[in-house]
């Protein structure tokens, strides 16, 4: 009986390891199954990333290419209105009415490249410091910049400081207690005068800089003031001079 | 007796466990199942679904690149033939009329000067191009601090105009004597155009101390901290193109004389 008994719980025994061993095999075929369904859903991602990188740049690549043919059709749009206006020029009119209309072309470009006198309506800004020094002269170059850029967003036509015309590369730096503007030291106070239309001009500083440079006055000492005036006199920017800030480039136009 | 009945509830439990297994490990197949199903299809479906987004806008710009193009050849071919006739005339003037054929060649090449001086002319030199786009957000919203400002370009400008640039544009907008860098909703105002980023930025100059100004810069570290993205290179021919809005707007403040009231 006991032997019969010793045996049975041997057998069940057994049974027991078996099922055990079993166990585990399953187990471990259901992990080696679920890590490698894992591992390719990965790879799977991963290429699926690399995928759509290689399509961003793939689409950068052909958004550059559409900005570089856009500017080429504008610029090409452009030589053929000069053509058409050269032709029209050439076509029509007696020969005075022909120097005339290139007289005036010549003129205008002259202006706006500041190398005209100018006058007219507009506003004068003065800058007063109660002590021109480093820090406040070099705290006030950015504000002067900023101040600038709202004046030529609004109407802004032509702009001096100290009367030294702003052009369209003219730097506005701070050195030491002076600014550098087309390489002259001009020292405090600074008067900037703007010709443009003078409401349009005023209000545009009345939102964001004239709170800036009160603020910065507040602490630093001084005064921000605008005046309106009707008969704002610019002077030119010299032609000698401006060979010297073009003379590292060439018109793409011609063969150089 | 006991002992049996002991064995027949050890055997019972070993039933009653292996049920349970079979059931644990049925319900972990069927998840497993569910689970490969559930991904294969939405991967799928995925792909498709980006596959057919990205050739359709891939083909879109391809459709557009290659309008423009036709655009570049016939503008060409106006332009040249508008140019051979304008020649031939001229050269007819020459013979027949030379003192107009003189003043119309001086004031041509004047219109040329100043405009090369004004920034309505196309320029080329040696220089640098800039390239800065908005940052990539790691939150997956985009804040503030990763966007390009009005700004960021406006400092951008005026550190190159410090450095002796002699020419700048912003995506091909021509930097000129009344040119604004402002914000504009979600773009920047420049020459009146409503710009977005990326932004290029080329500028002519010297070009050694245009890069080497601008990397040391101010501005350049706080693009940097901001983590926008930003490439800068040094080129021997970059090409500006003129100002193209150039009318007698751009001037009709300014008087050749003082008022007389």
């Amino acid at each position: 009986m006991e032997d019969e008994e010793l045996l049975r719980e041997k057998l069940i025994k057994k049974k027991a390891l078996k099922n055990k061993a079993v166990r585990t095999i399953a187990l471990t075929l259901v992990c080696i199954t679920l890590g490698v369904i894992v591992s390719f859903e990965y790879k799977s991602i991963i290429q699926q990333q690399e995928n759509e990188q290689k399509q961003v740049s793939t689409k950068t690549e052909a958004q550059g290419r559409i900005i570089e043919l856009i500017a080429e059709v504008e610029a090409l749009k452009q030589s053929k209105a000069e053509l058409e206006d050269k032709l029209e020029i050439l076509d029509n009119g007696t020969n005075e009415e022909k120097i005339e209309k290139l007289r005036q072309e010549n003129d205008l470009l002259k202006k706006f490249a500041g190398l005209t006198e100018v006058y007219g309506q507009g506003i004068v800004v003065t800058l007063k410091y109660d002590d021109a020094n480093d820090v406040s002269v070099s705290l006030s170059a950015s504000l002067i910049q900023s101040l600038i850029n709202e004046l030529k967003a609004s109407s802004a036509q032509a702009i001096s400081i100290n009367g030294e015309r702003i052009l369209s590369m003219t730097e506005v730096r701070a050195v030491n207690n002076y600014l550098a503007v087309n390489g002259t030291s001009l020292y405090a106070p600074y008067t900037i005068s703007v010709i443009g239309s003078p409401t349009s001009l005023e209000s545009s500083l009345g939102v964001s800089i004239k709170p800036k440079f009160d603020n910065f006055f507040a602490t630093y000492g001084g005064s921000f003031e605008v005046k309106y005036e009707n008969n704002i006199h610019i002077s030119a920017y010299s032609e000698e001079m401006i060979e010297n800030k073009t003379n590292m480039m060439f018109d793409a136009s011609k063969d150089n | 007796m006991d002992s049996i009945n002991d064995s027949d509830t050890i055997e019972y439990k070993m039933k009653k466990q292996k049920k349970t297994a079979l059931i644990v490990f049925f319900a972990v197949f069927v998840c497993l199942g569910v689970f490969v199903a559930v991904q294969t299809a939405t991967a799928r479906a995925n792909d498709k679904k980006e596959a057919a987004k990205q050739s359709k806008t891939i083909s879109d710009y391809q459709k557009q690149i290659e309008s423009l193009e036709e655009d570049v050849a016939a503008l060409s071919g106006e332009i040249s033939e508008m140019s051979s006739e304008y020649d031939s005339k001229m050269s007819q003037l020459a013979e027949n009329d030379n003192d107009f054929f003189r003043i119309l060649e001086f004031y041509n090449s004047s219109i040329e000067k100043y405009g090369f001086y004004a920034g309505t002319r196309d320029v080329t030199g040696k220089g640098i191009e800039i390239s800065i786009d908005d940052g990539n957000p790691t939150s997956g919203t985009v804040t503030n601090y990763l966007l390009v400002h009005d700004s960021t370009l406006l400092n951008i400008v005026n550190a190159l105009r410090d450095s002796g640039a002699q020419a700048i544009s912003v995506n091909g907008e021509r930097i000129v004597s009344d040119t604004e860098i402002i914000c504009m909703g979600t773009g920047i105002k420049v020459n009146d155009k409503k710009l977005f980023a990326p932004f290029s930025i080329k500028a002519i100059g010297n070009s050694d101390i245009l890069y080497s100004d601008f990397v040391n810069s101010s501005i350049y570290k706080n693009i940097i901290t901001a983590d926008l993205l930003v490439n800068v290179t040094e080129s021997d021919a970059v090409k500006i193109a003129g100002f193209t809005g150039f009318s007698d707007e751009n001037v009709k403040y300014l008087k050749d004389s003082e008022d007389v009231e």
